[in-house]
């Protein structure tokens, strides 16, 4: 639908598909799709031609391969995926987990050589495939349930332990920073009570976040972002080894207004609601107000089916703007690298 | 249900009848007659594994196994059970090694898989311990056979498998490079600066009907008959 809509592969691109002689093994390629007026899809949503992104940079392809083939996907039987959708280039293992689920090992590719340009474009593009993909849907017959991902390299925070004394008091890296401000905030002066003002404006900053996401008002999450800013959802594994692709990647606001555009308009999933459970931030020193915040979200089904969806840590860098603070980074950390497909709503 | 083999399969290529999604009788034969049959799976990226004693784990189908590079630079691959009480030798995702230690009774491998020593085989104070013909050699992980290809590395269970490339044939090969054509392998010489090094991974679970791997193909029958 939304690949239909935004013309990365349409009917009416050329193209086609090869099989190997054995059978075994085929390569199908989209050509570049026809410009102008297209009646392959009249009549249908996919031919709404009102759709626009607001970062159009998600679309459009680098010239990095010297031909006219925009999208393809080939398979190594029995297990083996290869994609190239424009530049997102990936690998999908299939892992056979049981009769009644499949697990898909994705491995993003990126050459040493990518400029930074071409870098960027990728981490982009890699939000049109994968679990939380703009264009993924999720069959309603699930009835199936997922066991609890197994947890990697998750990060405790808040709460200090009490021997950390050994710091300056005034160090805003101190775990137990937060607990004592509010300990203190009777008898505060000026410079600490700003601390922990700090800390009740991240903290009403994060009940809107979560009230935008679990309460169905999609179209005012984007708000709570500079206009310039970073959203990424990722797993602690990836965070650990530097790697920049993860399952959500968004490099200004415009990018998620696109993602609440493509979740009222064009994915197709169970219906489902969330639920944020969002703990006390840890402030971190820096130029802006840094902080650390784990967070679990609960996922409710249209069939009343409650699993524990998520868990991580916040990673934020947040700014004074316009009377109010506002995300110019939020890194969604999780703990666990394996997501039920598919990731609709963001975390 | 009846037996796998009294399994009727709809004419034609149009339909796919629900047993082939929900049987796990079928589920099994696919591990063993596909996934451990003669074909070539994928293991991981070349770069992964840059140094002897690198290895990570991952699987072949549902079998879980190591790939390593060994001392002689050659990369090898095994099961990840122990030839002893079948525990995961391999515990981890990746790291780096000088052998492969069971965690449960501490039989060592080395970075080809073969058994090397086993505790207490001579048992305790004269009690206990392995027979006097225990042959080490005879017992250990089955062995893969591992092909590398554009900075990928597969791997094989069956010695019926053609050598990688051909079984791919050229018109696959073509496309594959086509995209990972420039990446360099391990030993990538000077000129060769396009490595592929991974950006990201994630595994995304789909719980609803199982994705056969016939169906990424096209729509022939999954098959036991293949190969």
């Amino acid at each position: 639908m939304f690949f239909a809509t935004f013309r990365i592969t349409r009917l009416s691109s050329g193209g086609g598909v090869l099989v190997s002689a054995t059978g075994e093994h085929h390569a199908s390629a989209t050509l570049a799709p026809p410009q102008g007026k297209d009646p392959t899809y009249e009549g249908l949503r996919s031919d709404d031609e009102s759709f626009r992104l607001a970062d159009p940079r998600l679309l459009g392809m680098h010239d990095e391969f010297h031909d006219d083939i925009q999208l393809q996907i080939l398979s190594i039987f029995p297990g083996f995926i290869l994609q190239q959708v424009h530049n997102a280039l990936a690998i999908r293992q299939i892992v056979p987990r049981g009769v009644d689920a499949t697990d898909l090992h994705w491995t993003y590719l990126g050459f040493v050589d990518d400029t930074a340009d071409l870098r960027a474009h990728r981490l982009r593009q890699n939000n049109l495939v994968g679990p939380a993909a703009m264009c993924r849907w999720r069959t309603a017959a699930s009835a199936a349930s997922c066991s609890a991902a197994s947890r990697r390299g998750g990060r405790v925070v808040g709460g200090g332990d009490g021997r950390r004394g050994r710091r300056d008091a005034g160090d805003a890296c101190d775990r137990g920073l937060g607990a004592r401000l509010l300990e203190s905030l009777p008898h505060a002066h000026g410079a600490v009570m700003s601390g922990a003002e700090t800390l009740f404006r991240l903290a009403a900053l994060n009940s809107d976040y979560a009230s935008c996401l679990d309460a169905d008002r999609l179209e005012a999450w984007p708000d709570l972002f500079l206009e310039s800013c970073l959203y990424r959802i990722t797993s602690a594994d990836n965070q650990r080894r530097g790697y920049a692709a993860g399952l959500v990647y968004a490099d200004s606001r415009a990018m998620l207004v696109d993602r609440v555009a493509a979740l009222r308009q064009a994915n197709i999933y169970e219906r489902q609601a969330y639920r944020h459970i969002i703990g006390m931030p840890a402030l971190r020193p820096g130029e802006d107000i840094t902080a650390e915040t784990p967070f679990l979200v609960v996922r409710a089904m249209r069939d009343g089916r409650m699993d524990l969806f998520a868990a991580g840590v916040y990673l934020d860098r947040v700014r004074e703007a316009g009377g109010g603070l506002r995300f110019a980074e939020r890194i969604v950390v999780c703990d666990s690298s394996r997501i039920d497909t598919l990731l609709a709503i963001p975390l | 249900m009846d037996a796998v083999a009294d399994r009727i399969w709809p004419p034609g290529l149009t339909r796919i009848p629900y047993w082939v999604y929900t049987d796990p009788d079928v589920l099994a034969l696919e591990q063993k007659r596909i996934f451990e049959g003669p074909v070539w799976s994928f293991l991981c990226l070349e770069t992964e594994l840059a140094q002897v004693g690198d290895y990570r784990t991952t699987f072949i189908g549902a079998m879980p196994v190591v790939v390593v590079r060994a001392e002689d630079g050659e990369l090898a691959g095994f099961e990840n059970r122990c030839a002893h009480r079948g525990a995961l030798i391999c515990l981890d995702d990746g790291g780096s090694v000088k052998d492969f230690q069971c965690v449960y009774h501490a039989w060592r491998y080395d970075l080809r898989g073969n058994l090397r020593s086993i505790a207490f085989a001579r048992g305790v104070n004269g009690r206990g311990g392995m027979p006097a013909g225990f042959d080490m050699s005879q017992h250990g992980p089955r062995k893969l056979r591992v092909a590398t290809f554009c900075g990928m590395v597969f791997a094989s269970l069956s010695p019926d498998a053609p050598e990688f490339e051909a079984w791919l044939g050229p018109e696959i090969v073509a496309r594959v490079r086509r995209v990972l054509g420039a990446t360099a392998g391990w030993r990538s010489s000077a000129g060769s600066p396009r490595r592929c090094p991974t950006i990201g991974n994630c595994i995304s679970r789909t719980c609803a009907t199982r994705i056969t791997p016939a169906c990424c193909i096209c729509s022939s029958p999954p098959s036991a008959s293949r190969g």
